[in-house]
This record gives C-alpha cells, sequence and structure tokens, in this order.
C-alpha cells in the first residue's frame, strides 16, 4: 500500500496545526497559528479554500471540530483560552457564540455524538463538559483530574462518553452517573505526554499515539479497558496525531519525524497489528494532524508545520 | 526577575577564538554542511538573563555538546545550568531553542536539553523544552518574548 499526494492546499501563513472534516466529507476545515481557520472544499474537480475565518481568536487556534450531528456547526479552540462557535444555518459562516472559563491556552474541543454536549481542555489541567440547551452551552462539569496540561478531548462515536490525555502521560475516561461526571477510569502505559486518541467504528477500541514514539490499541472487555497492542519502531519522534477509519478500519499516524504511517489489523489474529505504508517526507517539517474523510474511504487530510495542508489517496499495489 | 541571584558569583570561562575558516569553506563552489562549531557560534554569545555576560563565558554551552547531523537534520545541544538549582534554567533553554528556530533552515529538528545530571529537575524542564506546543504557546507570551529578546541582542 502507498500513499499518493493529490492535493497541496496552500493559504495558510503559519504551522497548521488541525484539520477536521464534516459529517458529509465534502468540507475540511484547518486551523493555524496565524488565527485563522480555512474551509476548503472541491470545485470541479479541484480543491480550494471556499472559506477564510479570520475573526474569533486572538492567538493561536490549536483544534477545529464539525458537529457530529449536524455540518452547519463547527467548534474551534484557542491558545487565547476561547472555543468559538461557528454557525452556517443562516447562509455564512458567523461566529455566535464564544465559550470562556478556562484559564489558559485551550487545546482541543469535541462534540458527543448526541448533539448534547461539547468538550473542551486546556492547559489549566481542566477538562470542561458544556451542555447545549436551545443553541446555548452551560458548564455542566469541570474535570480536574489530570495533574497536568490536557491536550486532546473525544467523545465516544456512539455514547455520552468521553476520554481525554495530556502531558501527564495517561488517558482518562469520563461519564455521567446521577447527573454527575467523573472520572471512572484511567489507562496510565504510556511513558510521556499522549498527544492524541481515535475510537474505532465500534468505539469498542481505542488507538493512542504519544511523544514516547509509539501507538497503543486499547480494547473494552465489557468492564474495563486493557492495552492489547504497542506499536514502536515506526516513528522517530512525538506521534502528534492518530486517526481510526470508521470505513477501512485502517490507523494513521502523524509525527515529529515527517512521516505518515498507516496500520492495518491483522486479519488472521485480532489484536495484532502491522505497518501497511510508510510514507517519509509527507510534510517538510513536522505532521501535526491526520484525519480519514469519513465517506470516502481512501482520502486522508494531513497538515504540518510547513504551513501546508495536504489530501492523500491510498493506493493498493 | 527576582532581586537575589541564584548565583551571585559564578565562575567566569574563557571565551573561544574566532572560527578559522578552511581554504574549502571559502570557495564558493563548494557546497559545504552546517557543522558544529557553527551552531556553537549562533548560541555561545546569548546572554544571561541574570548576569551580564554570555552562555559561553558561564560555561552553560561548549561547543563539543553540540552535535549536528545533516543526513538526519538533527541539530541537538546540551547546555549545563551554572547551578543544579537556577530557577532560570527553562528559560535559557528556551532562549537557545528561539535562535536555532530562527537562524537554522527549518529542515532542521532541534533538540535542546540538560547536560545529564546538572539540574535537580532536568526531566521536567526537558519534556516542557520538547513539547513543542508549550514552546509556541509561551512565545506567544510578549512579556516572555521580550525577555528572550533581551538576551538574543547582540549574539551573533
Amino acid at each position: 500500500m502507498s500513499l499518493k499526494c493529490v492535493a497541496v492546499l496552500e493559504g495558510h501563513c503559519d504551522r497548521v496545526w488541525s484539520v477536521a472534516w464534516n459529517r458529509k466529507g465534502d468540507l475540511m476545515a484547518s486551523c493555524s497559528s496565524d488565527k485563522t481557520i480555512r474551509l476548503w472544499t472541491k470545485r470541479e474537480d479541484v480543491w480550494v479554500c471556499e472559506t477564510e475565518l479570520s475573526e474569533g481568536h486572538q492567538r493561536t487556534i490549536r483544534s477545529v471540530a464539525f458537529a457530529r450531528f449536524d455540518d452547519n456547526y463547527l467548534a474551534s479552540c484557542s491558545f487565547d483560552a476561547t472555543t468559538c462557535i461557528w454557525d452556517k444555518s443562516k447562509g455564512n459562516w458567523d461566529c455566535t457564540l464564544n465559550l470562556e472559563g478556562h484559564e489558559n491556552e485551550c487545546k482541543s474541543v469535541s462534540w458527543s455524538a448526541s448533539g448534547r454536549f461539547l468538550a473542551t481542555c486546556s492547559r489549566d489541567k481542566t477538562v470542561w463538559i458544556w451542555e447545549r440547551i436551545d443553541e446555548e452551552y452551560e458548564c455542566a462539569s469541570v474535570l480536574t483530574s489530570h495533574t497536568q496540561d490536557v491536550k486532546k478531548v473525544l467523545w465516544h462515536p456512539k455514547d455520552d462518553l468521553l476520554v481525554s490525555c495530556g502531558y501527564d502521560n495517561t488517558i482518562r475516561l469520563y461519564r455521567e452517573e446521577d447527573d454527575d461526571w467523573s472520572c471512572y477510569e484511567t489507562l496510565d502505559a504510556h511513558e510521556s505526554t499522549v498527544w492524541s486518541i481515535d475510537f474505532n467504528k465500534t468505539g469498542d477500541k481505542l488507538a493512542s499515539c504519544s511523544d514516547d514514539k509509539t501507538v497503543r490499541i486499547w480494547k473494552f472487555n465489557g468492564s474495563k479497558w486493557s492495552c492489547v497492542c504497542t506499536l514502536s519502531g515506526y516513528h522517530q519522534r512525538s506521534i502528534y496525531d492518530i486517526s481510526w477509519s470508521r470505513c477501512t478500519n485502517l490507523i494513521a499516524t502523524a509525527a515529529g519525524d515527517d512521516r505518515i504511517c498507516i496500520f492495518k489489523e491483522d486479519e488472521t489474529s485480532e489484536d495484532d497489528y502491522r505497518l501497511v505504508c510508510k510514507h517519509e517526507s509527507a510534510h517538510l517539517c513536522d505532521v501535526n494532524s491526520v484525519e480519514w474523510n469519513p465517506v470516502d474511504s481512501e482520502l486522508l487530510a494531513s497538515c504540518g508545520d510547513d504551513n501546508l495542508v495536504k489530501l492523500w489517496r491510498i493506493k493498493h499495489s | 526577575m527576582s532581586l537575589i541571584l541564584d548565583n551571585a558569583n559564578p565562575h567566569v570561562y574563557e571565551k573561544s577564538n574566532k572560527r578559522v575558516f578552511k581554504d574549502d569553506e571559502l570557495n564558493d563552489e563548494i557546497r559545504d554542511v552546517i557543522d558544529a562549531r557553527e551552531v556553537f557560534d549562533l548560541i555561545r554569545g546569548i546572554k544571561d538573563p541574570e548576569h551580564p555576560l554570555t552562555l559561553e563565558e558561564l560555561n552553560v554551552v561548549e561547543e563539543d555538546k553540540v552535535v549536528v547531523d545533516n543526513e538526519l537534520n538533527l541539530v541537538s545541544i546540551h547546555f549545563t545550568p551554572t547551578i543544579n538549582h537556577c530557577s532560570m534554567a527553562t528559560l535559557i533553554g528556551l532562549t537557545i531553542v528561539v535562535k536555532l528556530l530562527r537562524c537554522l533552515p527549518s529542515r532542521f529538528k532541534i533538540d535542546v536539553r540538560i547536560t545529564e545530571g546538572r539540574h535537580a529537575t532536568e526531566e521536567a524542564i526537558n519534556k516542557q523544552l520538547n513539547d513543542k506546543e508549550r514552546v509556541s504557546a509561551a512565545l506567544e507570551n510578549p512579556n516572555l518574548l521580550q525577555v528572550i529578546n533581551q538576551c538574543l541582542i547582540g549574539s551573533l
């Protein structure tokens, strides 16, 4: 298997931190240290920047996420400690809400599948759960389990179950019990910062990537999560992002060694994963984020410190 | 910055001589790679945040603690705080990082770490300096950036 670059999207004038697809897979958002969000779409077979959102944040925009219940909503969070909600239901993308509360840099934002919740996390070591009530967002909980900078939050693909990871090397899982959110499990096998996590399609497996240069696969056995596989030796520097395809079950990783790697579950033994593609120099500098298109099963988006967003297509050999 | 210095009377070391260029290096026909001495020259003139002395004069940076790998595009620096509980260690490391980010071609990966065993919280400082997200956020802080720029004035 190999990756072929099918589009190089220029426009950002500083490092690009994150890419995200909408639910239909026809719109991609990227965000950057240049304080803008760019929305990319395909017009007559060419990928173009449809919109640039430059009002909203005062500092680096660290991550973006489309709502999973409605493609008219986008959330972005920034080093300026705020989260913006962008709404397209009236025609243009407008920043309709600005969620404040974190003490410093906001690192990640995620919508729950139900659309009822939004989660944000920050260097202030907290994870906030916001409840959406009539187009307004109320803080439902402030979770303080992490002892350090929280790098990423992610909701389960089906349930209102939240996962976070960070600088304290741990992954933590949260759920609501009797109207109160709490951390009910901590996964602490990584030896350094856990940069990112992603669930498989059904949500019974979780992949994590870390500054310790490994990827770990976790499996839920009905009562607990346990690490069933550790992939090491494939990246030489910090692994910044991981994306588990809901279409093909392939796992893509982005790292500080400029590589994108793709792993596949072994057909013969379930908990074994093997490298099926290693693409060197995917970007000229660190690759910060990767995300599989949710509909077009062979399309992957990436972005990097070289200010570029790239689109890749899988080629089966 | 505190008025009480961590290390009020640091030992002052001699500066190295000016780089002597070899004939090959002066020949424009020959493409020469970036070497450790070149990288050392970029950082040796950085000022200490507390003393009117350079990192070289305080022996915080040394040429033989600079490693350049042109094949793998790696630059690795170990720096030695003057005392092992120096509260300025993170700031000094960050200043070295900023200098190299500004001066080296972007293809280089830069690793700045404390010389092994030379600081009480070495591991925590190394982790912070190695976290590019936190470095990037720190550099968006105008007050911190001003302090760093002060240290960099006159450093080649």
